[in-house]
């Protein structure tokens, strides 16, 4: 009877700690929030403007996520992609002329040397509206914050 | 004995399982589910053109730190007055008020002007009770801060993620005719204020700055002419009409260029080498002026 009771006690437990994880309190691997307190510890003296949310699956073509953004002439303008740890490559934040990929004004990804960069900082002499992409090197899954600010 | 002790035990951890599972998404969705009975959205426009409509907007803080930049001095009269907010009566009326406000503590932001920060907060704070989005906001903190000049990085960042997710959360919740509304409210306030400064000074890169507002002006339209089966944002639509036909007369022409990438202590930089031609008649830009005070004077002050 009493090894009933144990039993029951650490089903009750076992079953009250995988509740746990999986609820909003628990663990969640992707939410973002880790990346966006590093991020913001990265920005110095600028201001953020927006932050991005960013959660790739695998595929080929490498899937992207991408968001209209506006830039002002005149302004100088830091990117910031953060990397989920878990990440087995690493995510590329790039901006586009238009969501066809139309020109590419400033990634964090140099293809030819193969090196990804903190930060891309982007002297803006054109106002208008552009895109900010989101992919994962090689097409992996994986996750993390974009952040885009301005300096002061 | 020992088995009733078993049993409360046991009836303990069940509700200690319950709790843990529930508790922090309780909090929350009461409000979410109170907020998602009370309004059906009324705007039309797919989610897709509502999002796209809403990021693109330039934020307060970019509006602001142009005009620091050009070398004007901060100005309160510029601003909308905090007194008798109940002057803003519907929930619509509302949601373009905090936007506009939002804008106006952009401007104080960027000046360090925290002093004057707090009666903004105060006014945003009563706005965002009534409208049910006051949990974005730690109005606490963010007036602590104002009363110290010292944290105004923070005050500033902590407003932008406010809006920030307030912002996102309406969207996400379909509550697209407050998003929009706070959005036109803050571009108002913004383009007031260049204008206004414009308006005292106008120098070549003033004259500009009013121009480029043609892309803002253009989505926006785009937007409250769609929403116009209802009735507000019909009557938003027309008080917009004439300065969107005087901006139809502005020619702006962009040529882009391949950008300049050079690493500078291992940090990418790119220099953007593209270039706008402004078309524009200073005797236009004056018009446009004179039409963007009107307009935000009528719907705000």
């Amino acid at each position: 009877m009493k090894k009933r009771g144990y039993f029951i006690l650490a089903f009750i437990i076992i079953g009250g700690l995988v509740s746990f994880v999986s609820s909003p309190l628990g663990g969640n691997k992707c939410t973002g929030d880790e990346e966006y307190a590093i991020g913001l510890g990265s920005l110095g003296a600028y201001s953020l403007i927006k932050d991005y949310r960013v959660n790739l699956k695998s595929g080929d073509p490498a899937p992207n996520e991408n968001f209209m953004i506006s830039l002002k002439a005149g302004l100088k303008y830091r990117f910031l992609p953060i990397n989920n740890p878990e990440n087995k490559k690493k995510m590329i934040m790039s901006i586009y002329m238009n969501q066809q990929k139309g020109m590419m004004l400033a990634t964090s990804y140099n293809k030819a040397t193969g090196k990804h960069y903190p930060t891309i900082d982007f002297a803006c002499r054109t106002t208008g509206t552009f895109y900010v992409f989101f992919e994962m090197e090689d097409g992996e899954k994986g996750c993390g914050v974009g952040m885009f600010s301005v300096a002061n | 004995m020992k088995k009733n002790k078993i049993t409360v035990l046991y009836i303990g951890l069940i509700c200690y399982s319950i709790f843990i599972t529930g508790c922090s998404a309780n909090s929350e969705n009461s409000v979410e589910d109170k907020m998602n009975q009370k309004v059906v959205s009324k705007i039309k426009v797919s989610k897709e053109s509502i999002d796209q409509l809403i990021q693109s907007f330039p934020s307060p803080i970019e509006t602001s730190i142009i005009i620091k930049k050009a070398g004007n001095e901060f100005s309160s009269e510029l601003l909308i007055p905090t007194k008798k907010i109940d002057r803003f009566v519907s929930s619509y009326d509302k949601a373009m008020a905090m936007g506009s406000f939002g804008g106006d503590m952009g401007y104080i932001n960027i000046y360090g002007k925290s002093f004057v920060a707090i009666d903004y907060l105060a006014a945003i704070r009563l706005l965002s009770v009534d409208l049910e989005i006051d949990r974005f906001f730690d109005f606490e903190d963010m007036i602590r801060m104002a009363k110290s000049s010292s944290n105004i990085d923070s005050l500033q960042r902590m407003s932008t993620e406010s809006f920030n997710n307030m912002e996102k959360y309406l969207r996400e919740k379909g509550r697209n005719e407050l998003s929009v509304l706070i959005v036109f409210g803050t571009w108002i306030e913004g383009a007031y204020i260049v204008s206004y400064i414009a308006n005292d000074n106008m120098t070549e890169e003033m004259k500009n700055r009013v121009a480029e507002q043609k892309e803002s002006v253009e989505k926006i339209n785009e937007i409250l002419v769609s929403a116009s089966s209802d009735k507000y944002f019909a009557n938003l639509a027309r008080q917009l009409k004439p300065l969107n036909e005087l901006y139809k007369k502005i020619k702006i022409e962009k040529i882009m260029r391949e950008p300049e990438m050079k690493e500078v202590d291992g940090q990418l930089v790119f220099i953007d080498k593209s270039e706008t031609k402004i078309h524009a008649e200073k005797d236009l830009v004056q018009t446009i002026i004179n039409e963007t005070v009107k307009l935000r004077n009528e719907l705000l002050k």
